[in-house]
């Protein structure tokens, strides 16, 4: 196995806030592989962002790594300066945000914007950068790109916008991508295809991708493994399989419970109870505790390891522990049937 | 069409004129009807219509061509039947889906939730209002400790279950809600889904749903529309319209709900439906309550 291309240990997040320190990210241990496609899935609040957004030192200056290392294509990038980010930023990582509108200057033609990253990177001459932005428009998928190089952005669909986000993301071959909902702002066609183009483009490129939503569906279609974070912290890690099929964590039951797209057939939504934690004074045991109906006592006192299920399926509940009790999951999904049974 | 139409519109256009080159035809030639307490779901890909069409049988624009009838009566157009129009205003509520942008700020959680008892033309009392607004707040699951609060200090789950306590605490006939989950977690959506699918069979209004993710409707609806380009190209009841659907766009964007289930996603053939493809100018009942446009 090669170095893998992003690797967290330990990371810790924090933001500086008046009414005291909240704690984002709560210890995050995590490695990508060249060509892997890993989905970072939970809800809303949960460090999804902020713990892509540590990697590309892209937080407010409130916030702070409390512990642990981050490092990306094997360099330690934990404490590096911006001048020193800025040769990371597109070179190694890159990142597609879910608004394209916001993201791409509206006043300047697509192909401008592109050529524009490829020369911050590389000291190419104009019309090499041109040829250079013309093959990445074909590369995600733009046809007739010379019509459409000098073209502003409005003229685009949304689809297609947010295809020219990822050719500048795409500009200088970064190892790594970070998606941070980049397809929840489209409608489900166009969505489609731009997850597939993601997976023709790690084919042909090898790029790893670290794609982060909360639309299981997507994270269906796309993801080699999955993560599900909660309350800052990785709760149950393994391939796509392994999750969907045999999830382990009383969170990954709720989620996958709460789906409609799989209770059609049982006309029944078994939604999570309560809302998450706050994160600003975090409870001592499993975060997850509150709302989750097989809680051990355990639980409200002690912050579960990670449990190993196989090589590589993880998960942190008590629930694995070989003195608790044997608990079914309330529900299982049969590999291709596209819907779940109450077990 | 059958008579126990709550909202008939028919030939509704809705235009928007840009400038002398551009008009915008959000609504090109609808012709159906809503019936009495039905679940009706109005899908369509971003841009085709939808939430237009909330907004004009709402009353919040007036049509540029066709009629819009509530109960029977013209509600719609100069000719509209004023006492109708009054009616419907008071019947008829609607949830939107940016609660922030829906809720005042200033005013609270209580506030928010007793103002529709202005329009009423005979208002309980403030007693049975109180009572009636406990009731509501824990129908919609929430503590009355909310009920002093801004709508600043809630979260975007709590504000939708405020925006719905809103809406039904006058108890319409007639619920429009304009993507009401779109915004919010899933966890939260589900919540959400199962309030609405219980207040709905508690109540027993007529609910038209507006979403973008065909699960949803799927889950929840009687009777779905399809709509493209302003215009419905299909329309049957839920079961059949997922299970034998039959415009080529129907196919397509059936074909590309996502399903949580990685091997069925990696064998998933997903249809393409050029939307330049010409649009049929009939509206036809082909099967029993199955419509097409061909």
């Amino acid at each position: 196995m090669s170095e893998p291309v992003l690797e967290l240990k330990d990371l810790a997040v924090s933001f500086r806030t008046p009414k005291g320190e909240v704690e984002a990210v709560r210890g995050v241990d995590l490695a990508v592989n060249e060509g892997e496609i890993l989905c970072l899935v939970g809800e809303s609040g949960c460090g999804k962002t902020v713990l892509c957004q540590s990697v590309m030192h892209l937080l407010p200056k409130y916030s702070f790594v409390k512990h642990g290392s981050m490092s990306v294509c094997g360099e330690d990038i934990t404490h590096y300066s911006e001048r020193q980010m800025r040769h990371i930023r597109g070179r190694n990582c890159s990142m597609v945000f879910q608004d394209p509108l916001t993201t791409l200057n509206p006043t300047i033609p697509i192909g401008k914007q592109i050529m524009e990253a490829i020369r911050k990177q590389e000291k190419v001459s104009r019309e090499e950068a041109s040829d250079r932005a013309m093959e990445l428009l074909d590369l995600v998928g733009i046809e007739g790109a010379a019509h459409r190089f000098s073209l502003q952005p409005h003229f685009f669909s949304g689809g297609m916008r947010q295809r020219c986000v990822l050719a500048i993301a795409l500009a200088s071959n970064p190892k790594l991508l970070f998606a941070d909902e980049a397809t929840t702002a489209l409608d489900v066609t166009v969505e489609a295809k731009i997850l597939d183009l993601l997976r023709e483009i790690r084919q042909k490129t090898g790029i790893a991708i670290v794609f982060i939503s909360h639309d299981l569906g997507a994270v269906a279609r796309i993801a080699d493994r999955v993560a599900v974070m909660y309350a800052g912290r990785i709760v149950e890690i393994g391939t796509a399989d392994e999750i969907f099929y045999d999830p382990r964590h009383p969170y990954t039951w709720g989620l996958l419970s709460s789906l409609p797209a799989l209770a059609a057939e049982s006309g029944e939504l078994r939604p999570i109870p309560g809302m998450p934690p706050s994160l600003l004074d975090p409870p001592p045991g499993d975060a997850f505790a509150e709302r989750n109906e097989y809680a051990l006592a355990i639980d409200y006192e002690k912050m579960p390891p990670m449990f190993p299920v196989s090589d590589t399926h993880f998960a942190a509940t008590w629930l694995l522990d070989p003195r608790a009790p044997r608990v079914e999951p309330p529900i299982r999904l049969k590999a291709g049937s596209g819907k779940w049974t109450k077990t | 069409m059958d008579k126990n139409l709550i909202l008939e519109v028919r030939d509704l256009k809705q235009h928007f004129r840009i400038n002398d080159r551009l008009t915008i035809k959000a609504i090109d030639g609808m012709t159906f009807g809503i019936r009495q307490g039905e679940v009706f779901g109005l899908v369509g890909e971003s841009g085709c219509g939808k939430s237009t069409f909330a907004r004009a049988v709402t009353g919040i624009y007036r049509p540029t061509e066709g009629e819009i009838f509530y109960r029977g009566a013209l509600v719609s157009g100069k000719k509209a039947d004023a006492n109708a129009v009054r009616q419907r205003q008071i019947e008829m509520q609607t949830v939107f889906q940016d609660s922030a942008a829906a809720l005042n700020p200033r005013m609270t959680v209580e506030e928010i939730i007793l103002e529709p008892f202005r329009i009423l033309p005979n208002r309980p009392d403030a007693q049975t209002q109180q009572a009636m607004l406990r009731q509501m707040m824990e129908n919609v699951g929430m503590a009355p400790s909310f009920l002093q609060k801004h709508p600043g200090e809630i979260s975007g789950g709590q504000r939708q279950r405020v925006a719905i306590a809103r809406s039904l605490i006058t108890d319409p006939a007639f619920v429009v809600a304009d993507e009401p989950v779109a915004s919010l977690d899933i966890s939260i959506q589900a919540q959400i889904i199962s309030l609405f699918q219980h207040v709905q069979k508690e109540h027993g209004f007529t609910f038209l749903l507006i979403a973008h993710d065909l699960s949803v409707v799927r889950f929840i609806c009687d009777r779905v529309g399809v709509m493209l380009h302003g215009k419905l190209v299909e329309m049957a009841p839920t079961k059949e319209l997922f299970s034998n659907p039959l415009h080529p766009y129907t196919q397509a964007l059936l074909s590309a709900i996502h399903v949580p289930d990685p091997v069925y996603e990696r064998n998933k053939k997903i249809l393409e439906y050029d939307t330049k493809t010409p649009l049929g100018g009939t509206f036809e009942e082909i099967a029993k309550d199955h419509w097409l446009l061909k």
